[in-house]
């Protein structure tokens, strides 16, 4: 099959999808010496606009050494992201603007836009707060901790869907 | 300037593996959850099996050291865990 048709199709296996992942974290070591990680990048950010606003937050600890309000690597991951995942949607023709998750959504918990901002908002929150409890999210940890063998990630992992089991078994109910 | 271009082209690939395998989708996160839908663990479990396998043949040629392990503490790597889990159920990201 020619690359194009390769490009246009909207799910890869993951196997193939995994694959690329695996050989893109290896070029960011190889590279610039960084592992990628996305939530990292949300706290220097922070951070940035904490000092911006001369909050009283950014003369914290941990906004002062620990993610210090400088442009990181992480940030510019975040470009590159925006633009990957835009050329990968807008090539298989998967990109659209929507409110509200496709069907399995409004089965389960109705149409209401509210519902669902409102969750994922509140789930946002969970999840940042959690990865700086934790020292990074899917990514940063589970994903570039466990290749190099760290027991932080296979923790984070277990931790993640243990919970993640229990959380969607409760909101789910009988449907589960 | 090649410190601003390598993270973002890196940044390219990795949006685009996580685009490809669908994770952009509430139900595919969601339904790995419910074991419905193994794409989840299989797209990381490839991705640290490449990974794993590359960086160690690296590290023992020699052309780089593993120098960015991340750190281990016990309860918090479990408790950071254990609470992401209950945000990734919720919003389904």
């Amino acid at each position: 099959m020619a690359f194009n048709e390769k490009m246009k199709i909207k799910i890869w296996s993951p196997w193939s999808a995994g694959v690329l992942l695996g050989l893109t974290a290896t070029a960011s070591y190889v590279l610039v010496d960084k592992t990628i990680g996305s939530s990292g990048g949300i706290e220097s950010i922070d951070s940035i606009l904490l000092k911006l606003f001369h909050s009283s937050l950014a003369n914290s600890l941990y906004f002062k050494f620990q993610m210090p309000p400088v442009l990181s690597f992480q940030i510019l991951l975040f470009v590159g992201m925006l633009l990957g995942a835009f050329t990968s949607s807008m090539w298989s023709k998967d990109f659209k603007l929507r409110l509200i998750p496709d069907q399995q959504w409004t089965q389960i918990f109705g149409p209401s836009k509210l519902k669902r901002w409102t969750l994922i908002f509140i789930g946002g929150i969970i999840i940042e707060y959690s990865a700086g409890i934790a020292g990074g999210c899917t990514s940063g940890l589970a994903i570039s901790g466990t290749m190099q063998l760290s027991p932080a990630g296979l923790l984070f992992i277990a931790g993640l869907f243990v919970s993640g089991i229990i959380t969607t078994k409760i909101l789910y109910g009988r449907e589960y | 300037m090649m410190t601003y271009i390598v993270p973002i082209v890196i940044g390219f690939f990795f949006a685009f593996a996580l685009q490809k395998a669908g994770l952009g989708h509430y139900h595919k996160i969601v339904n790995q959850f419910r074991f419905k839908d193994n794409t989840v663990m299989k797209f990381m479990m490839t991705g640290i099996s490449v990974g794993l396998v590359c960086l160690y043949t690296l590290k023992d040629l020699g052309f780089i050291q593993l120098d960015q392990v991340s750190s281990t503490y016990i309860l918090g790597n479990l408790l950071g865990g254990l609470l992401f889990g209950v945000g990734m159920a919720l919003a389904g990201t």
